[in-house]
């Protein structure tokens, strides 16, 4: 056995719920802590296939490679670790857009992401929305591309714009409360 | 209703909310300028106004209600919260246009029943309406199976709320739209579809709502509709099925008897 068969350097340093709270922080940063991005343990159900939008036979071509979540990583081991990303907004107390689920087992990658079709739609172009991320790496390169996306961005403003003039009622109602 | 890309469409929404004294307004597929809508709706007897469903692209909700949060905004459903007490849950889930997708829909709509009892449990309520177009029937499998949305065609006040099986409860939920299938009430459904297929009903009830028990005492079940003209025009074609040129689908209407305390 040669020792040159086998790195020792660990690329995946973080586990996915790690380096997904790292890109959310990002966005709370960006917006001044208005909008801000959420990583929690999630117990319901996740969508483990996904329909494709294209003709019938390639849909069931498709559906033949579909990954079970569920099953496949109940096989693995019974360890599994379920997240839910979502954003939440200053003042808007209930408000939650969901951007996607986080599903593995024991071991961390590959990792299964089932996300919001639009945002899908934009790091595939196609409307698939489950995705089987390989490493560390790629999850990061799927986070940044998410993050900075035109749907991330058109949204946040908008959440931005939501919050300044609940702010601006509130203000506005106070002022006329004391006249 | 679902109004498939039509862009000229604020003249027809206008009339039906004035029309039938429409208080929240569910739009599946809006495609129309939105600042007029505003504008239109805000100036209307009923003053709609536009709420927050920013994240869910397929849906707008308009409404006059003061007190109404936005909750969990998804690809296919956007949840508002009406008095801290009724969760409305608007719905467009994906059709079978291009293929078989109910249980894929099913895998979807346990996600939603999934929120809905979170937020039911946060609020301490169950007072729940879900609504829109959930393109499938209502004996499709997301919509009947007790893993679904359990919209039963028959639910009454002293029945049990849920059912077992293999061991498990399921909360009943009523689904008041299949008393308006078939032909004994026209139309027979919200969408028509001739397909090349030998079993195809043809006609489809794709926009329905469904109640959890606690609304049954408030909803008016003479109030249910499938909605084929407003003052401004017919919405139906020569044929009596939707006219395309408007919306693809027949809207549907109901009412919530809303004392104050809901």
């Amino acid at each position: 056995m040669d020792k040159k068969n086998f790195t020792f350097e660990l690329l995946d340093k973080y586990t996915p719920d790690k380096v997904i709270e790292n890109f959310l922080a990002q966005i709370k940063e960006a917006t001044q802590g208005y909008v801000i991005g959420n990583i929690i343990p999630y117990d319901g159900p996740i969508q483990s296939y996904k329909k494709n939008n294209g003709l019938n036979v390639v849909t069931m071509t498709f559906k033949e490679t579909m990954v079970d979540i569920q099953e496949k990583l109940g096989e693995q081991d019974d360890e599994k670790h379920r997240y839910e990303v979502f954003l939440t907004v200053e003042g808007l107390e209930h408000y939650k857009y969901r951007m996607m689920f986080v599903d593995y087992g024991a071991i961390a990658y590959p990792v299964t992401i089932v996300m919001n079709e639009a945002l899908s739609e934009e790091y595939c172009g196609k409307r698939i929305d489950t995705f089987l991320i390989e490493s560390m790496g790629e999850l990061e390169t799927m986070m940044e591309t998410v993050i900075n996306s035109k749907t991330m961005m058109v949204l946040i403003q908008n959440l931005i714009n939501e919050f300044l003039r609940k702010k601006y009622q509130k203000a506005h109602s106070i002022q006329l409360d004391e006249n | 209703m679902t109004l498939h890309r039509n862009t000229t469409i604020n003249s027809y929404l206008l009339s039906l909310v004035e029309d039938y004294d429409i208080d929240i307004l569910v739009i599946a597929e809006y495609q129309g300028c939105e600042s007029e809508l505003c504008k239109l709706l805000q100036r209307s007897k009923q003053k709609l106004k536009k709420n927050n469903t920013f994240g869910c692209e397929r849906l707008n909700v308009w409404s006059n209600y003061y007190d109404i949060e936005p909750n969990v905004q998804g690809t296919y459903h956007s949840i508002q919260v009406i008095k801290k007490k009724l969760v409305l849950c608007c719905v467009h889930l994906f059709s079978d246009l291009h293929g078989d997708y109910r249980d894929d829909r099913l895998d979807e709509i346990e996600q939603i029943m999934n929120d809905i009892n979170k937020i039911e449990s946060k609020i301490e309520s169950k007072k729940t309406i879900i609504i829109g177009d959930f393109n499938e029937m209502p004996y499709d499998k997301g919509c009947l199976s007790a893993k679904g949305f359990h919209g039963l065609p028959a639910l009454r006040l002293d029945d049990k709320p849920t059912r077992t099986v293999r061991k498990k409860a399921y909360r009943k939920f009523y689904n008041p739209m299949w008393n308006l299938m078939g032909d004994f009430h026209y139309p027979p459904g919200t969408y028509f579809l001739n397909k090349a297929q030998l079993y195809a009903p043809m006609w489809y009830m794709l926009d329905q709502v469904i109640i959890s028990k606690d609304i049954i005492p408030l909803f008016k079940k003479d109030s249910l509709n499938i909605l084929t003209k407003c003052s401004y025009s017919d919405l139906m074609d020569l044929q009596g099925r939707p006219d395309k040129s408007i919306s693809d689908h027949f809207p549907i209407i109901c009412e919530i008897i809303d004392k104050g305390e809901l």
